[in-house]
């Protein structure tokens, strides 16, 4: 899936924590345009254009908040199109209810509620597209209240009232895109520290694991090997015990170190998980099924958005071990990894608390989906086996 | 089989190691709250330039409507206001601030006497070519982090544009009616700087959450990749050997399994890295490292997205006094949540050296810094709380800062021998 360099995409927590402010604006861009309406009555001249206007702007603020949810996020190019489309068409509508009978452009409520929309638009969609966005609805909105000059009240000449129809749109549009400019360049310039941090971080991590490798290996070896070997060069002879004995060890070694081969990181992060919730990991068989080892195709974020999921179940008061489960498989073209858990807490909490998290996977993985019902947390999402 | 199993899995952990290469989602919120108050003053200076360049439109179209006034004034006074907004676009900075505040007020009274002495028509002041002015002059996004600031800076610029639009009116004999889309946008501002304000640190536990999975899991794939090469080590070294036993004759030992096992066994206790049998003084410095205080402050600033480069001689940790261990950690814990909260920047240094009598630890970063006769709270805090912590077990603490430059916090304590010394003499 290709990234897009949007606040959405590149600060997916931020933008979620946003997402009040989507629905805020929405509702403040109706109410305006409800309110004005009503202002306007002794002007209107069409009154099913005005109703179908704000009808129209309705549908718009709804497409625009349920796209900004955490469950459909990242928004596309195709909803921004939409979104914006639809409230110019809004705008059209109103001038139409008072054609030949408005009085001032100044106090319409088009250009304040693309205004506001596009400046809501820029946490999801990159900068050029909302100004190339804002430029062609200036244009429209523009050329409407420069037709419009020959009624109003004022005397004034057409490219006076584009002006001022047009200055709302600008204004906003491109104070959100200075603001989205430095937010990303931020977000982008903190990446690329976080990542030198983690690669001067290596040495240190590596010699720490080399040590606990190297003990359980030695560990591994004096159960068995080390006094079994000890015991063969003292008496400097093999028996027929010596052999039978020494293919025994063998055998068990070569499982134990199959069974390295064969874990995978992930079977460690739940194992991880386990441990967190106060289970024995010892105490139950693995919960993961991947035959295919698919698990290791996952990127870095992939990886470490799916253990915070873990984590944040094992820390879920009543999360019950034994009804985890996550399974890994290969579809046509993808990997298709399903999450099963159970947790003793209200359906609600726990789908709050797991938003966040499923606003980053939706943007890190494909069709991430989260349902939660009566406590029994369903995770899924699609990646790439490349 | 064990070996094929490797090499197969190598191959696919190499791949998965590759994408995304250690990166980190999102600005931590030590970052973020900088970020957006630039941001935010970023996006009112932008609304303010958009405002003056229509301003200038405005100008063209009146003129043109009205030949006989003159507008030349209104546009000249537009220019040093236009120029110190792009300045405080570029550097936003208190007296910047203030003098677009004061040029901006002078300039608007030029624009708004011009351009109602030219046009008798316009009978008051509510007039969409005065309210661009106002709305500019609103958009000033002062300098400061703090949400109240900037709605203190927004309130100052509206109120004076209010003010000389009110003097101009008096001037020039108009009536004076505030217009609502000034109001409107004065309104917009403050409640998009108080909703900033009030949503910050909202992330704060789902991005911490993210940021140690991220590097918990960086540990287990090193783990894991080092344990595919312990596993192959294993097949040709122990478990080779005990297939040739398993499939020798009864008899002596051939002198060639028997060097081998002897290989075996010397590497056992040898390779690498010192073992619990070998080296037990390595394997105890590490693990009081790995359990002291300063390795957990270290740990809970890298949850919060402080990129933090431990250097120098970590295991001089265990030369230390568990009292002084402690103490030092707390204080290392209290330099990097200043380093959080104060100096906006995305990394810090640890560096740990030790001599004899001493261990200093220097924690150092590259940030806002600060003026060390500040008396601010924080700056009292450091000072109060470090020092008297570390001098409570005989240590001292030495603090380097200048604005722009960055804070260096050097702390000395006494090792177990240094107290020793000290005693003696």
């Amino acid at each position: 899936m290709r990234l897009e360099r949007t606040p959405e995409q590149l600060d997916p927590i931020a933008v979620f924590a946003l997402r009040p402010i989507v629905s805020l604006v929405c509702a403040f861009a109706v109410c305006y345009a409800i309110i004005s309406t009503i202002a306007h009555e002794d002007q209107i001249v069409n009154p099913l254009a005005a109703i179908a206007a704000i009808l129209v702007l309705v549908a718009a603020a709804v497409i625009f908040i349920v796209a900004a949810q955490p469950g459909v996020s990242p928004m596309r190019g195709g909803t921004h199109v939409l979104v914006i489309g639809l409230t110019i068409v809004a705008c059209i509508l109103f001038a139409a209810s008072v054609w030949g009978a408005d009085h001032l452009i100044q106090d319409n409520w088009g250009q304040i509620a693309i205004g506001l929309l596009l400046a809501a638009m820029s946490s999801f969609r990159p900068p050029g597209e909302i100004i190339i966005s804002s430029v062609i609805s200036a244009a429209i909105v523009g050329g409407i209240a420069a037709a419009e000059t020959p009624f109003l009240v004022i005397a004034g000449t057409p490219v006076l009232y584009a002006t001022v129809a047009a200055t709302p749109i600008l204004a906003f549009s491109l104070a959100a895109t200075g603001s989205t400019k430095v937010t990303t360049a931020a977000v982008l310039s903190w990446r690329a520290t976080a990542r030198r941090a983690i690669e001067r971080l290596e040495p240190e991590i590596r010699e720490g694991a080399a040590r606990v490798v190297h003990q359980e290996q030695v560990a591994l070896l004096n159960q068995e090997a080390v006094p079994f070997f000890t015991d063969l060069l003292q008496r400097d002879e093999v028996t027929e015990a010596d052999i039978a004995r020494a293919r025994e060890i063998a055998i068990s070694l070569r499982r134990s170190a199959v069974a390295t081969v064969e874990r995978s990181w992930l079977d460690e992060a739940i194992a991880r998980t386990i441990v967190q919730s106060g289970a024995s990991p010892q105490c139950l068989s693995s919960p993961l099924r991947d035959p295919d080892r698919l698990a290791e195709f996952m990127t870095t974020e992939q990886r470490g958005t799916l253990s915070a999921i873990l984590l944040v179940i094992s820390r879920g008061v009543g999360f019950d071990t034994r009804t985890l489960s996550v399974t890994i498989e290969r579809t046509t073209s993808r990997c298709h990894l399903t999450l099963v858990a159970h947790v003793e807490a209200s359906g609600r909490a726990i789908k709050a608390e797991l938003l966040p998290y499923l606003s980053v996977l939706r943007v890190v993985a494909q069709d991430a989906r989260l349902r939660v019902h009566q406590g029994d947390v369903a995770l899924q999402f699609f990646y790439d086996q490349t | 089989m064990a070996s094929d199993g490797s090499n197969t899995s190598d191959g696919n952990t190499s791949d998965g190691s590759n994408k995304g290469a250690g990166m980190s989602l999102g600005l931590p919120s030590h970052l973020a709250r900088a970020t957006n108050s630039r941001g935010l003053a970023n996006a009112a200076h932008w609304a303010g330039l958009v405002c003056l360049a229509a301003t200038l439109v405005n100008l063209g179209v009146l003129r043109a409507g009205h030949p006989f006034g003159t507008f030349a004034p209104a546009a000249i006074a537009l220019v040093p206001m236009a120029t110190l907004l792009i300045l405080l676009n570029r550097r936003c900075t208190v007296p910047l601030t203030i003098a677009y505040l004061a040029v901006g007020a002078v300039c608007t009274f030029f624009y708004a006497s011009t351009v109602l002495l030219a046009t008798p028509t316009f009978i008051n002041t509510n007039l969409f070519a005065l309210s661009l002015p106002i709305v500019a002059m609103t958009m000033v996004g002062g300098a400061g982090s703090a949400a109240l600031i900037g709605v203190l800076w927004a309130t100052l610029g509206f109120a004076l544009a209010e003010l000389v639009i009110f003097v101009a009116a008096v001037v020039t004999d108009h009536g004076f009616r505030m217009d609502w889309g000034s109001l409107g946008a004065y309104l917009l501002l403050v409640t998009v700087l108080l909703i900033d304000g009030l949503t910050r640190g909202g992330r704060h536990l789902p991005q911490v959450t993210i940021h140690r999975a991220i590097r918990e899991d960086q540990v287990i794939h090193i783990h894991h990749e080092l344990s595919l090469e312990s596993a192959a080590d294993l097949h040709d070294t122990a478990l080779s050997e005990l297939i040739t036993v398993a499939n020798a004759l009864p008899g002596p030992l051939a002198p060639a399994l028997r060097r081998r096992i002897e290989a075996d066994l010397h590497s056992l206790g040898q390779d690498r890295l010192p073992l619990s049998s070998s080296n037990p003084s390595g394997v105890v410095a590490e693990e009081i490292w790995l359990s002291s205080e300063m390795h957990a402050a270290i740990e809970l600033a890298r949850d919060d997205g402080l990129a933090i480069e431990v250097s120098g001689d970590r295991n001089a940790l265990g030369r230390l006094s568990p009292e002084t261990r402690r103490a030092i950690g707390l204080a290392v814990r209290q330099c990097l949540v200043n380093v959080l909260r104060h100096s906006g920047s995305p990394a810090a240094d640890v560096a740990i050296a030790a001599s004899e009598s001493e261990v200093s630890v220097l924690v150092a970063d590259s940030g806002r810094g600060y003026v060390q006769s500040d008396d601010h709270e924080d700056r009292l805090g450091l000072r109060n709380s470090v020092h008297d912590r570390i001098a409570r077990v005989g240590g001292r603490v030495t603090i380097w800062s200048a604005p722009d430059v960055g804070t260096s916090v050097m702390l000395l304590v006494p090792t177990l021998d240094g107290r020793d010394v000290e005693v003696a003499l």
